[in-house]
């Protein structure tokens, strides 16, 4: 039964593989949800918005390596989500919840909506040559760009979590995710903290979109399965936990590779949102202690 | 104005701006009762285009007055409506095209399997205290995972569903040559609907719900079982949205998941009751005429494809900011403080 074995090893890498690109997704959401408050739907729809911009960017005239336009990817979409929170979120703030998830369900909607009038629904892909190439490791293989992804979206939410440990910003979004108002009384402007948060949580799903894009068929409505995803790896990893959405991307990517290979690809969202309604009911506080730090 | 003398509806106490819902003391019956004579002989001026947007109309208000019953009047944001007409649709669809069962029949069927459903998940999720984003999330879940299931089940048809026949036109088996019936339908159902939340409005079990919305805490202090009512009031949800789903199956005379199940479709049933006005009457009615009313007007523009969809989520994002609680409550307010002035 050999075969057997490497087929479900190569699940294993498979998922793992994804599961990085997850975990940085779900770093950024519940690091949105433990500052802000804010259960994103729009979440999944700006990692599309990451796909795109990297298609963009590729089929520009002057057309950048997908790799190298991280560097003026990252800072487009660190403006972009500046600019979300200070035009638009802000105002939500201390709306009731129902107001805030309708809020970020039209967000969903008007971006989607945004893409397909500006790329038209047809799946689109970025084509480097030479990507697609495998690195064989005995019976088991990765392609390439998926190695990429993995490695720099792990990379990414390293620095994310040290900048939250290590530095002054960093600091002062864990004192404004801990206790907003004490926060402001020691001197930490609220409004710029928020929107620094917001940002940087934008950039990195959007970074995350610009990873999958040379191996994701991108569509306007795409999002949606990594909006599941990156539930199910917040509510594993416990909300607000960094580390722990870490863990709970891998863990979801795991599941998803596990799953399909087991009842098919169609299937797979359908393990996703089952591990979001099994750790809801069974475990509500998630794998991880610890709510309230950052 | 004809409404003012027929209406009584100011709160008793002025000053006291009490939700719509509850200061809805008195119905002004003959402004009402002129819109549904308008309704009623709508058809015999309009044209079978202006058919299909009175159907829209009715049905898109008619799916939002059933969500407003869970979401609006006990505060549970749920995410599964779109799986509850879906499923409604599919039952109709599967039990008339294998066992030829009429579609009137197949309809109390899936609105009975919707409830069972909602039954289900409703015990579950409040057995497990999910409230507020946690619910949305477990609805959403449960949503996606029905709508993955259906889409590779090959007895419905997976991906791409299920195709009901044409046949000789009758009331038995729900097809008709002219749109107008099912206008009268939906017509129907919407004022069955008016007349349930009327009902919740000024019930026992409607107090009770809005006790659970605005603190669920104070509700259980004042001794209101919380998970009871909020379960009674999913499943009534979920048996009300069904049978839109198995109408609408039958006028498009198709049932498929990218129109009858997921995300997308949930976020269109719960539109126009948050544009409108959720926890009252007359808000989903009032947003959906607002919402298809839009719609209409850019579809003559014919701009892009998207662009409906983007001004529905641009009304979604301007009515959360301009008018946070809703057209409709925010009207009626403004109208009761004139008239208290005088």
């Amino acid at each position: 039964m050999g075969y057997d074995i490497y087929y479900w090893l190569q699940a294993v890498v498979n998922g793992l593989m994804n599961g990085g690109v997850y975990a940085l997704i779900a770093v950024s959401m519940t690091l949105v949800f433990g500052v802000l408050r804010l259960v994103n739907f729009a979440h999944g729809a700006l990692v599309t918005v990451g796909m795109y911009l990297s298609l963009t960017l590729f089929e520009a005239p002057f057309g950048i390596n997908p790799y190298l336009a991280l560097i003026p990817g990252l800072a487009l979409l660190f403006g972009f989500g500046w600019v979300l929170y200070v035009g638009l979120l802000d105002r939500i703030m201390k709306a009731p919840l129902l107001m805030q998830l309708t809020f970020t369900l039209g967000l969903l909607v008007v971006l989607e909506a945004s893409m397909e009038m500006i790329w038209h629904n047809d799946p689109r892909r970025v084509r480097i040559v030479g990507m697609a190439s495998r690195i064989e490791f005995g019976e088991l293989y990765v392609s390439q760009s998926r190695l990429i992804a993995f490695v720099a979206a792990l990379v990414l939410a390293g620095l994310f979590w040290a900048m939250l440990r290590y530095t002054w910003r960093g600091a002062a979004i864990s004192a404004a995710a801990q206790n907003p108002d004490a926060a402001q009384l020691v001197g930490i402007p609220r409004r710029s903290t928020l929107a620094f948060t917001f940002a940087i949580a934008t950039a990195a799903t959007g970074a995350a979109g610009m990873l999958l894009a040379p191996f994701v068929t991108m569509f306007p409505y795409v999002g949606h399965s990594f909006l599941g995803a990156a539930f199910a790896a917040m509510v594993i990893g416990t909300e607000g936990n960094i580390l722990g959405a870490l863990v709970g991307g891998i863990l979801v990517g795991l599941a998803e590779a596990l799953g399909a290979t087991w009842m098919g690809d169609n299937y797979k969202d359908a393990f996703v949102f089952g591990m979001v309604l099994i750790m809801l009911i069974l475990r509500p506080e998630g794998l991880f202690r610890a709510k309230s730090g950052v | 104005m004809q409404k003012v003398e027929s209406s009584s509806s100011a709160p008793s106490e002025p000053g006291i701006t009490l939700p719509a819902s509850i200061s809805g003391k008195g119905t002004p019956w003959i402004f009402l009762g002129l819109i549904a004579l308008a309704a009623i002989l709508a058809p015999t001026v309009l044209g079978r285009y202006g058919m299909t947007i009175g159907i829209t109309l009715l049905y898109s208000a008619y799916l939002a007055s059933a969500w407003n019953v869970v979401a609006g009047y006990a505060g549970q944001l749920s995410l599964a409506h779109g799986a509850f007409f879906g499923v409604g649709a599919y039952a109709s669809v599967y039990f008339y095209t294998q066992w030829g069962i009429s579609p009137w029949i197949g309809m109390v069927f899936g609105a009975l399997i919707s409830g069972a459903i909602a039954a289900g998940l409703g015990a579950v999720s409040f057995r497990y205290k999910l409230t507020g984003a946690y619910f949305a999330i477990a609805t959403l879940a449960f949503a996606e995972i029905l709508r993955v299931l259906i889409n590779s089940s090959q007895y419905l048809g997976q991906g791409s569903g299920l195709v009901i026949n044409l046949q000789e036109p009758g009331w038995w088996i729900m097809q008709f040559n002219d749109p107008k019936y099912f206008y009268f339908i939906f017509l129907t159902m919407m004022i069955g609907i008016l007349f349930v939340m009327r009902w919740l409005s000024r019930s026992r079990f409607g107090y009770r719900l809005a006790a659970i919305r605005e603190s669920e805490i104070v509700a259980e202090s004042l001794g209101i079982n919380p998970r009871r009512e909020k379960l009674l009031a999913f499943v009534l949800s979920a048996i009300l949205v069904a049978p839109a789903g198995s109408v609408y199956s039958q006028f498009l005379l198709f049932v498929d998941p990218p129109t009858f199940l997921g995300l997308t479709v949930a976020v269109a049933i719960i539109l126009p009751a948050l544009v409108g006005g959720t926890g009252t009457i007359l808000g989903p009615l009032i947003g959906a005429v607002v919402l298809v009313g839009v719609t209409e007007l850019l579809s003559h523009f014919a701009l892009r494809p998207g662009i409906s969809l983007f001004a529905y989520g641009m009304i979604l994002i301007l009515s959360v900011l301009l008018m946070p609680r809703g057209i409709w409550p925010t009207l009626h307010d403004a109208w009761v403080r004139r008239r208290a002035k005088k």
